[in-house]
């Protein structure tokens, strides 16, 4: 299945005023680079739709900020700024435009940075990687790129690509070449998002390559090379607020690290004991830390590739296993609600953990492991003292690609006699592994469900109507209907309260095959009148089941800048309502001119409402000197203009606007396009 | 001087040769007392090994004999039950096969062991006949017999039981139509008043009931004698089969079965068993009845065997296996390949290339006398050989079918290509691709089942039995197979080992894998109740608590008794280096398709298993052969042979050998779609979805590797027309910074050495005088016009290019 016909089939019910009207709401569909080094401002490009008239973009936590340089056509310039001690990572930013508001992410790096130099898919034709380095570069179709480096005898150096995980599209690859491009290693996938990582140790002395290169697309991507400490896995995966924790990370080079820590400093580890491989951590999470998802830091002098997987610090107490509890026999004894943490070490094994019910208590066990970035496919097991088998759970349900990932497991069940129990949790595929660690929370809890909102930031236009997608998911065996509404939306906007009965949703995919969907969708019926006041609104939407109220919590939905996930860091989510346009105006973003020869220029036009039975008369406005555009009319039901440019010798480069006007009146403008001069003619500037 | 020219005129020589052996067959003879007896053979074999049956010519005797006879041409009887031993004399030979007399055994006229057999015998249940999938005007059988309430049915109860009258039985259809008493579009089966027609008439008139529950049902059928030699056109042999009952009865079966030949111009049957040679050639002769078969591999030679055949090198246990073979069939092996001829073969086999000129070289420069067998040996340790290995395994398990794609059918393929490079034992591979489970694109070996959409027991028995064991036994998913013992309940035991197998979404796009369902059971399609997994040909199995049956699985597949895991996998591995299987295809071992050389067979698959199902070590032992380095140049004797190994067998190149060997010789890196450049055609083991290499594809390799097939290595028009102009080769040709532009701007090289290197890097031979002066003669006027110059060279690339001689294997 394509999980991308999957999103398609789900079907949103979208019913806008004029069925032709494009999405006012800001989408950035490219990024590069996609990060930025701390105690530097970084020139970031930004490419999508509905951007050139962006206000502002502002950045989840503390430390990085940005300013607006240019924008023209779909491409918006900007100029980051990080703070020396921000947090390195990934983290959310948005974007701010009078029409809507977009969630991205980006990521914040603690190496010095460069930037692929194309022609390079030869490796004879390798860009110097001087080491450390954190290079950024982007794949299109058939395209490859190798860097040069030295290594000593008997060196280890990382390569880590982060792409997916911060939001790309590209799927990468690395593969080592030795002096002679032939090929030492090669990786794909060795994280959960896809993402290549690769540790090597050179036998002799020389020049190699590193190749980045993708099997399946292109996109932009971050490498980080050198002699770097990084951490594969972090045992515990968390740990609970005000508990102190044992941490047993395992890696290469950690014995160059010299501080750990989790978060924006949120609790600070201490050093036991390290070695190139592994290293013991004593960490103390104080009291008043919001619990939630975090990165585990482990740096050396200040520098660190970003883990790929989460730390997650909880409410519960929790427990590490020292040994894996392999039979029944060896179960760890827990007394619920709390939080284990292990690791699937040996394949086939399952780890049992030992508990005391009583009749009638409902128990949840939540299991985590791709949610975290960990390779575990979790599936569930409950038995009775005697090793009969209660229940069993697997995937819980399909769902689309940009919600967390759906196959790690929750089970409730409700106990009909007070007794001893077993919990046993395994891999789905029977894999053991150093990368098959998991959290499983045993939670004694009452019935209870989870709202989330999957469109927080929602552009509509006045007179519309539309929808509001929400999920409802259940969890302890909830099972009453729950009523869903919104508040806080504006004059002339309202939402149709919905009720969503306690039954999982089934679409069909393209493929004509029945998806269970891990909980209820609700679409909230949105009207807009005609004249609800434009601006932009935050929004909440809230459910009520029994007496159990809840407010929604953002998530992403169907980034379509790549496979981010999980809820989002900001979560303001917002309503824009603007005035429909009358005209839309397609320009090229930039226009090369030769001085003293004229140059077509097609403009394209989309008319809504009245202005579709108008004539249109499109012209330029702001030309530089030198530079002349004559006026075009546009006929009724014209969907294109060429208009000529002239230019005198020599002219000066400079932006300019197309705009429609129709019986005098300006009643639409196009992005603003950059008029530069043809490279390499006599009259360059 | 070739070894065999002196020899072809002695085959005329008469020759009048004394018996040296005699044998009897069955080698044990059963029968019941008072019954109809059993049908032996007494076989004469002189000292040239030349044998012909002497039953009627030999003195027959009994010890103890009072209750025991024999009557001719080959019947014997008994009248008490006992034991007795059975002596022959011919000749001045003598042989003894034990008699055992089993209880009197009153027949009952059977529907099943009659009027079944009755209709295969009278052809009315092949498949083009009643046997076919519909049938013919209505009226359907079972094919050849093997579902006996399948055929009561349609013969009594269907279309309204017209077609038996039991008022007036011999006004039956189903007697009067294949008597021919009325119109029959099938013509007439038999005559009234034969056998056939008295035995139904006589079931009719009983009341034509099925028989009672508990009716013996045939359990083994057995045909003799087990091989053959005809030696002399239109010479015959007499064939008896032997069926056993699980009563533990027994009967002769001789005029029961339908004897068949797989080649009738080569030996031809009559329905009586009566083999008859036509012309020289090897086929099968088989019989079959009530589902059961069993066959008898039978060679045609025309003359007595060369009394001064040529003593034959012999390096190793393979030569001893196939020249055996050749000589028995009168086959003299061609000579040794020549040094050129052998350096530029076992390269192409091994990693997948010709020799560079500087290996060639220094090869055929060598006087060492073992340099064969340490090439041989220093080729297996080349990186490569994972590759083409991991090429041979990525077409043979459909890498990259389904979503799997590139990522996915990449990562299976490195999986195989790492398993080779560390010499995993192939038994080893077996376990652990039977047992896998994990991400498709991240755990490669997890795609092995990914070959159907949603991972079916039944697609993945299919699959395994066909990949690991060379058993087709999917015809027994709808019906018990027809050639074969398997049925129904076969394909559906077997396939249930894999009942838990399932595929899930994962996360991320396009991700899925393969795992165990917690729980999970195959329904048998008739009785819609749960299968029990059960080896083929084996016993039932039972899946423990918290186990993984394939576990029990992948031991007995991978088992040294195994009957069928070694000789399937040399048999493949074998075809890999000679051309063809000894059984073929390969992956459809039966009784009714012997191998063409069962000795070799066992020996191999007996190597394989003695040194650890090591590939690297059964192809070292393949390689070292004489066989596998016989020239492809036939003489007088092999010149038609296609099975038995005589010459090495000439044939294309794979897509990835042709392409990898020019961009080696030109220095000119071939760029395949989503590869980098410099990538070997060889190191792809999933070409990307929607992006085909056209010479690649027209050439043999699918991108789709859909059905479970062999590459398509015939010869077309699309190959010549992309080699006369595609753009593989102009590039090849025609791109600056090759390595024969680094030739021509040489001055320490003149125009021969330039033709000499060309020859030697894609030929891996020198060029005649002839040749050189041919290639050179449009340089012949002289002058040194460099774009004439190159042309030439370009033009001579091309022709060799478009040689068989470089697209060939020989």
């Amino acid at each position: 299945m394509r999980w991308a016909s999957f999103v398609c089939a789900i079907g949103i019910a979208y019913a806008a005023i004029d069925s032709d009207l494009p999405s006012p709401a800001p989408l950035v569909r490219a990024t590069f680079p996609h990060g930025a080094t701390r105690g530097a401002t970084t020139e970031i490009e930004l490419t999508g739709d509905n951007l050139h008239d962006a206000t502002g973009v502002r950045f989840a936590g503390r430390g990085v900020d940005a300013r607006i340089l240019s924008a023209f056509g779909g491409k918006l310039k900007l100029a980051v700024t990080v703070s020396n001690d921000a947090e390195a990572g990934r983290r959310d930013y948005r974007l701010v435009t009078p029409r809507g508001e977009y969630e991205g992410v980006f990521d914040i790096g603690t190496l010095p940075e460069i930037r692929e130099i194309e022609p390079n898919d030869d490796w004879r034709k390798a860009g110097l990687l001087p080491l450390p380095v954190l290079a950024n570069g982007t794949l299109g179709n058939e395209d490859w790129d190798h860097f040069r480096f030295h290594a000593a005898a008997g060196e280890t150096l990382v390569f880590d690509v982060s792409a997916t995980r911060h939001g790309s599209r590209l799927d990468a690859d690395i593969a080592l070449l030795d002096a002679k491009g032939r090929e030492l290693a090669w990786v794909d996938d060795t994280t959960i998002f896809g993402d290549p990582h690769l540790e090597h140790t050179f036998q002799t002395e020389g020049d190699y390559y590193v190749r980045v290169g993708s099997l399946t697309g292109g996109g932009d991507y971050r490498l980080s090379a050198g002699r770097l400490p990084y951490v594969r896995r972090a045992l515990p995966a968390g740990a609970g607020i005000g508990q102190t924790a044992l941490l047993t990370l395992r890696g290469t080079h950690l014995d160059l690290v010299d501080a750990v820590w989790v978060g924006d400093r949120v609790a600070t580890g201490q050093i036991l004991k390290k070695t190139p491989t592994e290293m013991s951590v004593r960490l103390r999470v104080p009291a008043g830390v919001r619990p939630g998802r975090y990165w585990l830091h482990a740096a050396q002098k200040g520098r660190e590739i970003p883990m790929a997987t989460e730390f997650r610090i909880s409410a519960f107490p929790e427990k590490t296993i020292a040994a894996e509890p392999l039979t029944m026999a060896a179960a760890l004894s827990v007394s619920p609600s709390m939080v284990l943490n292990g690791a699937i070490e040996t394949p086939k094994a399952m780890h049992y953990y030992r508990f005391t019910a009583n009749a009638g208590d409902t128990y949840t066990f939540r299991s985590e492991s791709m949610k975290l970035g960990y390779h575990l496919d979790p599936s569930l097991s409950l038995y009775d003292a005697a090793g009969k088998k209660l229940a069993y759970a697997d995937d819980p349900g399909n769902d689309d690609r940009a919600d967390e990932y759906q196959i790690d497991v929750d089970l409730s069940h409700r106990f009909e006699k007070t007794g001893a129990y077993y919990i046993g949790i395994r891999d789905g595929m029977y894999r053991g592994g150093e990368q098959l660690l998991y959290r499983l929370t045993v939670e004694k809890m009452a019935p209870d469900y989870i709202l989330e909102l999957r469109e927080p930031l929602k552009s509509v236009y006045q007179g519309q109507q539309s929808t509001v997608q929400v999920r409802v998911r259940r969890r302890a065996g909830w099972n009453v209907p729950v009523e869903v509404w919104a508040e806080g939306l504006p004059a002339g906007v309202t939402v149709e309260k919905q009720a969503a009965a306690p039954k999982d949703s089934v679409v069909k995919d393209t493929c004509g095959v029945d998806r269970t969907i891990d909980g209820t969708i609700v679409l909230l019926p949105l009207r807009v009148a005609e004249d609800a006041a434009p601006g932009s609104f935050h929004f909440v939407v809230k459910a009520r089941g029994g007496e159990v109220e809840h407010a929604a919590i953002a998530r992403y939905e169907n980034l379509t800048a790549g496979y981010t996930y999980g809820p989002m860091e900001i979560q303001e989510s917002r309503l824009t309502v603007t005035r429909p346009p009358a005209v839309l105006l397609t320009a090229p973003a930039a226009i090369i001119a030769t001085p003293g020869k004229p140059h077509k220029i097609k403009i394209g036009i989309r008319r809504f409402g009245a202005a579709k039975k108008a004539d249109l008369q499109i012209r330029a406005a702001g030309l530089p000197p030198g530079a002349v555009i004559e006026p075009v009319t546009a006929a009724t039901g014209a969907k294109e203009v060429e208009l000529i440019l002239t230019t005198a010798t020599p002219f000066a480069n400079g932006n300019l606007t197309f705009e429609a006007a129709a019986a005098g009146e300006v009643i639409g403008r196009a992005a603003p396009s950059a008029l530069t001069v043809q490279p390499g003619s006599s009259a360059r500037r | 001087m070739r070894i065999w020219a002196p020899l072809l005129f002695l085959a005329a020589v008469p020759v009048v040769a004394r018996t040296a052996k005699l044998q009897i067959y069955p080698p044990e003879v059963r029968l019941h007392a008072g019954g109809e007896g059993q049908s032996i053979l007494v076989i004469a074999t002189d000292e040239e090994g030349v044998s012909r049956e002497v039953t009627t010519e030999a003195t027959v005797t009994f010890r103890p004999g009072s209750s025991v006879t024999f009557s001719k041409p080959r019947t014997v009887r008994a009248a008490e039950p006992g034991n007795s031993t059975l002596q022959v004399t011919f000749d001045g030979a003598s042989a003894e096969a034990p008699v055992a007399i089993l209880p009197v055994k009153h027949r009952e006229l059977s529907f099943i062991n009659d009027m079944v057999p009755l209709f295969t015998r009278a052809d009315c249940a092949n498949s083009n006949c009643h046997g076919s999938v519909r049938g013919q005007k209505g009226f359907k059988l079972s094919l050849f017999g093997s579902d006996p309430e399948f055929d009561y049915e349609a013969i009594v109860k269907l279309s309204d039981g017209r077609r038996v009258d039991k008022a007036n039985p011999s006004n039956s259809l189903v007697l009067r139509k294949p008597a021919m008493q009325v119109p029959h579009g099938g013509g007439r089966r038999f005559a009234v008043g034969s056998s056939d027609y008295q035995t139904m008439a006589d079931w009719l008139a009983k009341g034509a009931a099925f028989d009672a529950p508990g009716q013996a049902r045939l359990r083994s059928l057995a045909v003799y004698p087990p091989e053959w030699r005809m030696v002399g056109l239109g010479s015959t042999l007499q064939l008896v089969a032997v069926g056993e009952y699980n009563d533990g009865s027994v009967r002769d079966l001789t005029n029961v079965v339908r004897f068949s030949s797989n080649v009738g111009a080569i030996a031809s049957v009559t329905a009586g068993g009566k083999v008859a040679a036509e012309t020289e050639g090897e086929t099968a002769i088989m019989a079959r009845t009530l589902g059961r078969a069993a066959a008898v591999p039978v060679l045609v030679v025309k003359d007595r065997p060369l009394r001064n055949y040529p003593t034959v090198t012999e390096n190793n246990y393979i030569d001893r296996h196939v020249f055996a073979k050749l000589r028995r069939i009168n086959l003299i092996p061609s000579e040794l390949s020549t040094d050129s001829e052998f350096v530029r073969r076992v390269y192409l086999d091994t990693i997948g290339m010709a020799p560079s000129i500087a290996e060639a070289e220094a090869f055929l420069a060598s006087k060492d006398p073992a340099k064969r067998d340490k090439l041989i040996d220093a080729l297996l340790d080349r990186p490569e050989r994972a590759d083409i290995w991991a090429m041979r395994f990525a077409d043979m398990f459909r890498a990259g079918y389904n979503e799997a794609g590139q990522k996915g059918g990449g990562a299976f393929g490195r999986w195989f290509r790492d398993q080779v490079r560390k010499d995993v034992p192939y038994d080893e591979m077996a376990r652990k691709l039977l047992v896998s489970q994990g991400r498709h694109d991240h755990e490669g070996i997890s795609n092995f089942y990914f070959v159907s959409r949603e991972i079916t027991p039944e697609e993945s028995g299919t699959n395994v039995s066909q990949l690991l064991l060379g058993l087709q036994i999917e015809c027994a998913r709808c019906h018990n197979h027809p050639f074969e013992k398997w049925k129904q309940d076969d394909f559906y035991g077997f396939a249930a080992f894999f009942a838990r197998v399932s595929r899930k979404d994962m996360y991320l796009n396009n991700h899925n894998g393969t795992y165990l369902k917690d729980a999970g059971e195959l329904l048998h399609p008739k009785t819609q109740k749960p299968v029990t997994p059960k080896y083929l040909d084996g016993d039932y199995e039972k899946e423990r608590e918290g186990e993984d049956v394939r576990e029990r699985l992948a031991r007995w597949v991978t088992a040294p008794n195994n009957p069928y895991f070694a000789r399937a996998t040399v048999n493949r591995v074998w075809k890999f280096f000679l051309g063809r299987g000894i059984v073929e295809p390969v992956d459809d071992f039966r009784v009714t398709n012997p191998p063409s050389n069962e000795l070799l067979l066992q020996a191999l698959a007996d190597d394989f298993k003695a040194n650890g199902y090591s590939l690297k070590k059964l192809e070292r032992s393949i390689l070292r052969s004489r066989v596998y380095q016989l020239s492809s140049v036939p003489n007088e004797t092999n010149r038609k042979d296609q099975v038995n190994y005589a010459h090495f067998s000439v044939r294309r190149l794979m897509a990835e050998q042709i392409v990898d060997t020019m961009a080696q010789v030109t220095g000119v890196p071939e760029k395949f779609p989503s590869m980098p450049l410099g990538t070997r055609a060889m190191q792809i083991p999933v070409l990307p979805f929607g992006k085909p290499s056209y010479m690649m594809k027209v050439f043999g390799r699918n991108d789709l590797r859909e059905v479970i097939c062999e590459r398509d290595t015939k010869p077309s028009v699309a190959q010549v027309m992309h080699l006369v102009s595609g753009d593989t080769l102009q590039h090849q040709i025609t791109a600056r910074e090759s390595t024969l532009d680094a030739w021509l701007s040489d001055t320490k090289l003149n125009n021969a050495q330039i033709v000499e290197r060309l020859y030697l890097a894609a030929l891996t031979r020198r060029p005649s005088l002839d040749e050189t002066a041919s290639a050179l003669q449009p340089l012949a006027a002289g002058g040194s016009d460099a774009v004439l110059r190159r042309r030439t060279f370009e033009d001579l690339l091309w022709a060799i290019f478009n040689s068989k001689e470089f697209l060939f294997h020989h």
